[in-house]
């Protein structure tokens, strides 16, 4: 019996529902309970020969069986109610916290891993919840006040199931720690290979083509097997509570027997009334390890939900500016970031005006810190020193939500939901009309490919070989930040896939929008007003294009270099 | 669907015969101790009431034997069951990977679907309960229902009177409702699988959904999808809780029924008082193992459609069947499509139809044409994810499906380059796992250290850095047929440069097809092929193609197209449009479904 202290906070929200569900199964015990005693009693009443007694206890029986089975029901219905509202909760909540940790965390999580913990972790916590806890209280309730009742009846039976029941309850909880411990090491396990699996699975085209799936696969069965080495370690323990409660709940019951029969002048109201008590007692024990076994998994589970609860979040959202400048500058300030757990810095005392309407063009080797510089901007991490401020305002005033809001970003591989076209579109802007997303996308010249596909903009990406190239998922993204209608641009290497299309459409979308231009081909970059190029996190040059190919720097050599290939 | 999902699980319990007859023995000697000890406590009682004197000790002693086979019995018979279902599940799970790996990539169903597999791992972890508390269980509920009755005969028959037809209803009550609780389980799996595959995308797709504040509404869909499996779940939960309430009923009314029925035996004189109790206990008591099963099999309808969900992956067939033996591709081979035809599912367009061109060693062919023309599906087909529907390709004078290790002598730097969280160096070893990764690195121009992580999807590197990494792994395996579809997309200019020199050497003694969209790449290319719905329109080297202004390739590298809506012909647009014809590639894009 775990009653997690973490899992118990967690529960907070529905302590309502889960009295109601505790208050029912104790109505249900007190039906057992009760036609327990009816039998007892018409047992009791055929001892001594009295038929018409035995009749009438029966029939109460049977009123009260007729009214448990109802009662039953009734529990089973609340249970489950309870139970969605828990999940719902708990996976919003789940949810929130992923998009309050942000990209940052991301990089180094999971997916098959949180995927477990959001999903099926909630799904066994439900029962956790909904059964196990409200079990829980109707274990430590029923047994005690029957035990006290028997002792008016028989002492020394009383006595005897006293020490068992007390014996079924405590005994277990020395292995609850243990318990607990290997349940958390079984979960990561079981997380770890969901990962895995699904790695495996998303890339399995990736693993046909070299002949891996093979490889792959056998250390995934290796791993399958160390799970079940793990789960049985768990078991082990696991077991040892189910034997000791086994043994408790059968000697118990013996015991109690033995000392009703051994009586020297045994009253049949008395030995009946113990054997059927017994059989009570114990019946919310045997249930409560039921459902032990449906909630385990949940339990397990608390870990994975630790380290989504507890991980802290790069940034905070602290701001309270919801209101984002129209074409605004932007001030990077001796900006000096190291990523977490990384030894060397990404960027190092890194100073840019864009000024208002302007268009800086970051140019620069991969790895040089560019993507760093976006990811600063959009305050996915905040630098470790230096200030960006917009408009003056620095990036922690706004609320997260807010600065977001306000800078449309065009990233180098954009990420296309499961669901049609239309609602990949959407997702900058949720109540756009059909006429707007058809405007957006004719903006980004992304609309003759689109009117093409086998059912148009309701045409569902992935399925049944429809995939995009690299060029028109540019396009789509271009067409998403068309519709944001946001007062910056960020343009992260926004330009490795881009066709004449792309390129048009790339400078409508600049006009009149503060532009961050994050590139490494230089076609893209000429027009810039500026450009500023950014070597092992240091800006080395900035200027415009006839300034920077006078000065003869390594933009100068960047661009022979590419002139010559073309 | 050869057999029922549920016969071939029972056929694969029965591959561990020793195990099963170890939890069956177990579990009988349990519940047959438990019921001993009823009997005995019930026949010690009815004595007692009745007045009777009865040795204690040496009863007191045959229950303290009882006791402890039930313990001993019980707590065994958990152990070898759990042990052997969670052996089982380790099997299933390698056989549902197995599977995924011999049904991907689908020609019909696209990436959702690998998601959708990916939760059947859920779907194995159900069956433990099938494994552990179902099977051996119901085979000893019989056993002990049986004795319970055959004995209660023995004392009088007419004890069965409320019990044997309460029996069946017990027996009988997952089997009225089994329709509907399997219709329940199914959309509970679907609800629970959409539901999973939904967390996954958004996981993956959470730069995009911070990036456009659309998190809360992503939020709200995903609690819609939770509502949804909350009403599945309590549609399925009001049958199995009607269920449930019944059995109670049953039981309770068998009880109380039986109960009835001594009374009156007792009171007509023929039945003893003392053999009350084990009367009660052996009519009725006896049911407790089949109620216990029977509470189980409410959730019959989960157990299935898991069951049927793992069954339908690990018996689906192969997209393409075992390489049959054939000659050993000749050295230094070519690549010949011969006519070759393709289409994605019976009822859908033929995308390749008749397609035929070579690619000869140490030649490089550029595959050119617009999205949706084919170039994509002559490269699954050369990987040889599915088998072309007519003609053949051949390597060496072999055809591929005579291949036995085609990853060794065709090797790709895919369009979506997928790495695997790991080093950088197990990335690049991936389809040659001996191989050392630092030259290969060293020749895609990736000067990272191999030890470097790659994170999930290669997360923790730049766009440039993958595409290194993909071609370091292609040129890691050193087989003769290198195929690079868009390869250098991501690349900046300095690294283009040298890799584009790196590729040409590696070129030079293989066959090498390129999918191209760079005007700069495809004029390096030997020989060109132009795809035009599905067929080679024209093919040739490139001043001769090009020199042929009414030629597809001149057309396709012609800036006109019908999406150009603006401006078309003004003077800043024209001077963009040359410069951009010379740096980067052609327009074009006109639609089509597949590719």
């Amino acid at each position: 019996m775990i009653v997690h202290r973490r899992l118990l906070q967690l529960s907070g929200a529905v302590r309502a529902p889960m009295a109601a569900c505790a208050g029912l199964g104790l109505a249900v015990s007190a039906a057992h309970v009760g036609q327990a005693l009816l039998l007892a009693g018409a047992l009791a009443a055929l001892a001594r020969g009295d038929h018409d007694t035995t009749v009438t206890l029966l029939a109460w029986a049977f009123a009260v069986i007729a009214g448990r089975a109802a009662l039953l029901w009734v529990r089973e219905t609340a249970t489950v109610r309870a139970g969605a509202l828990i999940r719902a909760r708990l996976r919003d909540r789940l949810i929130e916290r992923l998009g309050l940790l942000g990209p940052a965390h991301l990089t180094e999580a999971r997916t098959g891993s949180v995927q477990t913990t959001v999903v099926d972790g909630v799904e066994g916590l439900d029962a956790y919840f909904s059964r196990y806890l409200p079990q829980v209280v109707v274990t430590f309730c029923v047994p005690v006040a029957l035990v006290g009742w028997l002792f008016t009846v028989n002492a020394a039976a009383a006595t005897v199931l006293a020490a068992a029941v007390i014996g079924v309850l405590v005994i277990p909880r020395l292995w609850d720690v243990t318990l607990l411990r290997r349940g958390r090491t079984r979960w990561t396990a079981f997380a770890d290979l969901a990962s895995d699996y699904l790695e495996a699975v998303q890339g399995v085209a990736t693993l046909r083509a070299f002949g891996a799936s093979g490889r792959l696969g056998a250390g995934l069965a290796a791993r399958a097997h160390d799970l079940y080495t793990t789960t049985m370690r768990q078991l082990r323990v696991s077991l040892i509570e189910t034997g000791v409660s086994a043994f408790l709940v059968q000697a118990g019951t013996v015991a109690a027997v033995l000392v009703a029969v051994s009586a020297t002048s045994p009253d049949a109201w008395s030995v009946f009334a113990v054997l059927m008590t017994t059989t009570e007692c114990f019946r919310p024990v045997r249930q409560l390890s039921e459902y032990w076994h449906a909630g385990y998994l949940g339990i397990t589970a608390v870990g994975g939900l630790e380290d989504l609860l507890s991980a802290e979040p790069a940034v905070t959202d602290t701001g309270t500016r919801t209101t984002f400048p129209d074409r605004p500058e932007i001030v990077f300030d001796r900006v000096t970031f190291t990523y977490p757990g990384a030894s060397a810095e990404a960027v190092h005392e890194v100073t840019l005006t864009i000024r208002a309407g302007e268009t800086v063009a970051l140019i620069g080797p991969s790895g040089a810190g560019k993507s760093t510089v976006a990811a600063l901007l959009q305050r996915h991490y905040d630098p470790g020193s230096g200030n960006i401020t917009i408009d003056g305002s620095l990036l922690a005033d706004f609320t997260l939500s807010g600065l977001r809001a306000g800078i449309a970003v065009v990233a180098q591989d954009t990420y296309l939901f499961h669901g049609t076209i239309a609602d990949n579109l959407r997702l900058a802007r949720p109540d756009a009309s059909d006429a707007d997303l058809e405007r957006a996308a004719r903006d980004a010249d992304a609309h003759g490919f689109i009117s093409g596909l086998p059912d148009g903009y309701a045409t569902v990406l992935g399925e049944r070989g429809t995939t995009l190239s690299g060029g028109q998922r540019q396009r789509v993204a271009i067409a998403r930040a068309l519709l944001v209608d946001a007062p910056v641009l960020l343009l992260d290497e926004a330009t490795s896939h881009v066709d004449v299309h792309g390129e048009r459409a790339l400078a409508r979308l600049k006009k009149g929008r503060t532009c961050l231009l994050i590139a490494h081909r230089l076609s893209t970059v000429r027009d810039a007003d500026r450009i500023v190029v950014l070597e092992q996190g240091r800006i080395t040059e900035t200027g415009d294009h006839d300034a920077l190919t006078t000065a003869g720097g390594s933009y100068h050599r960047l661009l022979a270099l590419q002139e010559t290939r073309a | 669907m050869t057999a029922s999902p549920m016969r071939w699980l029972a056929r694969t319990v029965g591959e561990h015969r020793r195990a099963f007859a170890s939890t069956l023995v177990s579990h009988l000697l349990g519940q047959l101790a438990a019921l001993g000890i009823a009997v005995t406590a019930a026949w010690l009682v009815g004595h007692a009431v009745a007045g009777r004197t009865t040795p204690l000790d040496a009863f007191a002693g045959i229950l303290a034997g009882l006791v402890l086979v039930a313990t001993l019995a019980t707590w065994w018979e958990t152990y070898v069951a759990h042990d052997l279902a969670y052996l089982l599940l380790a099997r299933l799970r390698g056989e549902v990977y197995d599977a995924i790996a011999r049904i991907s990539p689908s020609r019909r169903l696209g990436r959702r679907s690998g998601d959708l597999s990916a939760t059947v791992l859920s779907d194995v972890e159900t069956l433990e309960w099938l494994f552990a508390h179902t099977l051996a269980q119901s085979l000893t509920a019989g056993t002990v229902l049986t004795l319970g009755t055959a004995l209660a005969v023995l004392l009088d028959p007419r004890l069965l009177v409320v019990s044997l037809p309460v029996t069946v209803c017990v027996l009988t009550l997952p089997l009225w409702s089994r329709r509907m609780s399997r219709r329940h389980g199914e959309e509970l799996r679907e609800a629970t699988a959409e539901l999973a595959a939904d967390v996954i995308d958004t996981v993956q797709g959470m730069r995009e959904l911070t990036a456009f504040g659309a998190l809360e509404r992503r939020r709200a869909m995903l609690a819609e999808r939770t509502r949804r499996l909350a009403r599945v779940q309590a549609a399925n939960a009001g049958r199995g809780g009607l269920e449930a309430a019944l059995l109670d009923l049953l039981v309770a009314a068998a009880a109380a029924g039986t109960l009835l029925v001594v009374a009156t035996l007792v009171r007509s004189g023929d039945l003893p008082l003392a053999h009350g109790p084990v009367a009660m206990v052996l009519a009725a008591g006896s049911l407790g193992p089949a109620v216990q099963v029977a509470l189980l099999l409410k959730e019959y309808g989960t157990l299935r459609a898991a069951a049927g969900r793992v069954h339908g992956l690990v018996t689906a067939p192969a997209e393409v069947s075992p390489p049959s033996d054939g000659p050993a591709p000749a050295p230094a081979p070519d690549v010949v499509f011969e006519d070759v035809h393709f289409r994605y599912s019976a009822d859908g367009p033929e995308v390749l139809r008749g397609v035929s061109f070579t690619i000869p060693h140490g030649k490089t062919v550029a595959l050119v044409g617009r999205s949706g023309a084919g170039k994509t599906t002559c490269v699954s087909l050369l990987l040889r994810y599915w088998d072309p529907d007519r003609g053949r390709i051949l390597l060496g004078g072999t055809p591929l499906d005579q291949i036995a290790d085609l990853s060794s002598h065709v090797t790709v730097v895919p369009q979506d380059v997928h790495l695997f969280a790991g080093t950088i160096g197990d990335n690049v070893r991936l389809g040659a796992p001996s191989a050392d990764p630092a030259p290969a690195l060293a020749r895609a121009q990736l000067t990272l250290d191999p030890d470097t992580m790659a994170g999930e999807r290669g997360v923790m590197l730049s766009g440039g850095q993958r595409a290194r990494v993909a071609i370091a792994r292609a040129l890691a395996v050193d087989a003769p047929v290198l195929i690079l579809d868009e390869a250098i997309a991501n690349l900046d200019p300095e690294n283009e440069a040298r890799l584009a020199d790196a590729l040409e050497v590696a070129a030079r003694d293989r066959a090498t097809l390129v999918i191209a969209h760079r005007l700069s790449t495809i004029r390096r290319a030997d020989h060109i092929v132009v795809l035009h719905d599905g067929r080679v329109a024209e093919q040739g080297a490139f001043e001769d193609l090009i020199a042929d202004s009414e030629g597809h390739l001149s057309r396709l590298f012609r800036l006109r197209s019908p999406e150009v809506s603006d401006e078309p012909g003004s003077e800043r647009w024209l001077d963009q449009a040359k410069q951009a014809l010379c740096r980067i590639r052609y327009p074009g894009d006109r639609p089509a479904g597949q590719h």
